[in-house]
């Protein structure tokens, strides 16, 4: 085995290790879903980072910037974005709602069942197959960069990450991010360092782009990115990425609000910088490897062909650590959201807390070992409904989310059509074909909030007076 | 690389630091 291979088991073994320690912690369900709230500003800001860096950042966009150049550098704003919005929008306000799932601020908000039932099932259905295509993305990651066989380097991760997030939970899954995220930050500063070193610093590496193809270096890639594109992107990603509940739920397990808003905002800094680093690498492997059979291979190919194997060995395990820290929350929520939004609030409402975490590690366990299965062998529809699932999350989730969160009118009609006919609307734009050129999500986003208006000043307004003064606890004073 | 570029430079890392901003503008940082 190559010393890239041996760096990912001995990786993989204190992952384990850190995990298992986490885990020692959570007796109750409150511990296993939200780490007893008990995540501090530099815990919140590993596992945002780790959680919001994934396979499709480090592996896709560098592949972007290899083929296309620096007119990728429009996906940064798009990639921020999120991060400001959820500091202004919505984290702050569902810490102070102080419950454990996405659906539960739906279900509370507009006291209904079936938004709650709507909210969850669309993310146990959607984040199950996004599950299984990264851990697809995983093990052909590994096959790439490491040459291990497909199943072996799919079933290793899910192995790991599995057992982690079945024994620990939340706490885990926060207490491993924390460790991958210092992991990713030292991989990404040796990565940024010796890339321009060998490229002979950031002019020289722009002039022997430049050299390659002029439209490398443009801003506009030669016609591949018009102004409109970028803001079209920057609507897109910023908008759709902002109400993910995996991502969004991380403010439920902050210490306090401050914890929380200081993670993200330091993440944003410190992602926006990322970008910049995925391009030197992405242009960089355009410039030493120009005829890479995928342009997925280019950040493989930089991290054991180019750099320096220590360097090497730290970017791929940088990498590695992007794709698990990104899996073992989407597997934690689809995990919790069993427990708590279908067996305790549909089936069970007087569970007891043991009950609650044994099904909440049961419903993981299954989850996790259902997915790896599907993984090994993939159906066709599983790579057809990824390829939407996202556009369908983030058209039915942010509009009725920052709505009930800043909007006292709106309502449990206003919400079910917002997130309904948001859905469908994406889904409808997908099966067209994506009509005018325009991405699923953006029609998606728009009607949604058309129907969400729509519907709510069509019925009667709900008083929300109580929920309100916990939204809002300043307002309410004044 | 031309401005359009660095606009794109310039528009991502100016959002970094929005929120570089707010998590500094936390008073009890670390």
């Amino acid at each position: 085995m190559s010393i890239f291979g041996w760096a990912l088991v001995v990786y993989l073994i204190i992952l384990v290790g850190v995990g298992y320690y986490a885990s020692r912690k959570v007796t109750d369900a409150e511990e296993f879903m939200v780490a007893g709230r008990s995540a501090n500003k530099i815990m919140l800001l590993g596992t945002f980072v780790a959680t919001f860096t994934s396979a499709s950042m480090w592996i896709g966009t560098t592949g972007f910037f290899y083929k296309w150049g620096w007119c990728q550098i429009w996906q940064g704003p798009g990639t921020i974005l999120p991060s400001i919005i959820i500091i202004l929008f919505i984290g702050p306000y569902l810490r102070r709602f102080a419950q454990f799932t996405i659906p539960d601020f739906y279900g509370e908000r507009y006291d209904s069942k079936l938004v709650r039932l709507i909210a969850a099932l669309i993310i146990v259905g959607l984040y199950f197959t996004i599950m299984v295509a990264q851990l697809m993305g995983g093990g052909r990651v590994i096959q790439a960069a490491l040459g291990w066989d497909y199943k072996v380097g799919m079933i290793a991760l899910a192995v790991v990450l599995i057992f982690y997030s079945w024994a620990g939970g939340q706490r885990s899954v926060i207490w491993c991010d924390t460790l991958q995220f210092f992991v990713i930050l030292i991989a990404s500063v040796g990565t940024f360092y010796y890339c321009l070193n060998i490229m002979g610093g950031f002019g020289e590496l722009n002039r022997t782009l430049a050299a390659v193809d002029p439209n490398l270096v443009r801003g506009d890639g030669g016609g591949v990115m018009p102004w409109t594109m970028a803001l079209a992107w920057t609507c897109i990603w910023g908008f759709g990425n902002s109400a993910q509940p995996y991502t969004i739920s991380r403010f439920y397990s902050a210490k306090d609000i401050k914890s929380g808003i200081f993670g993200v905002g330091l993440g944003a800094f410190l992602i926006s910088l990322f970008i910049i680093l995925i391009g030197i690498v992405g242009v960089t492997a355009r410039i030493k490897f120009p005829d890479l059979p995928s342009i997925d291979l280019a950040f493989p190919m930089v991290a054991t062909k180019l750099l320096p194997t220590p360097i090497g060995v730290l970017a791929v395990t940088g990498l590695i650590a992007a794709i698990i820290s990104t899996m073992d929350t989407l597997l934690v929520t689809l995990g919790i959201t069993c427990g708590r939004d279908i067996f305790q609030k549909v089936f069970k409402p007087n569970a007891t807390s043991r009950e609650l975490l044994f099904v909440n590690r049961a419903a993981t366990l299954g989850v996790g070992g259902l997915a790896a299965f599907v993984a090994l062998n993939p159906p066709g529809p599983v790579l057809v409904i990824t390829a939407f699932a996202w556009s369908v999350i983030a058209s039915s989730f942010f509009v009725p989310l920052v709505a009930g969160i800043h909007w006292k009118r709106a309502t449990r009609i206003g919400a079910i059509s917002g997130m309904l006919g948001g859905a469908a609307v994406s889904l409808l734009w997908f099966y067209l074909n994506k009509p005018f050129g325009l991405h699923p999500v953006l029609p998606g986003l728009l009607s949604s909030l058309v129907f969400l208006v729509v519907g709510s000043l069509s019925s009667k307004e709900e008083d929300i007076s109580e929920l309100w003064k916990v939204l809002h606890p300043t307002k309410a004073k004044a | 690389m031309d401005a359009y570029a660095w606009v794109g430079f310039i528009v991502t890392v100016a959002l970094g630091l929005v929120g570089l901003f707010f998590a500094l503008s936390v008073k009890d940082v670390i």
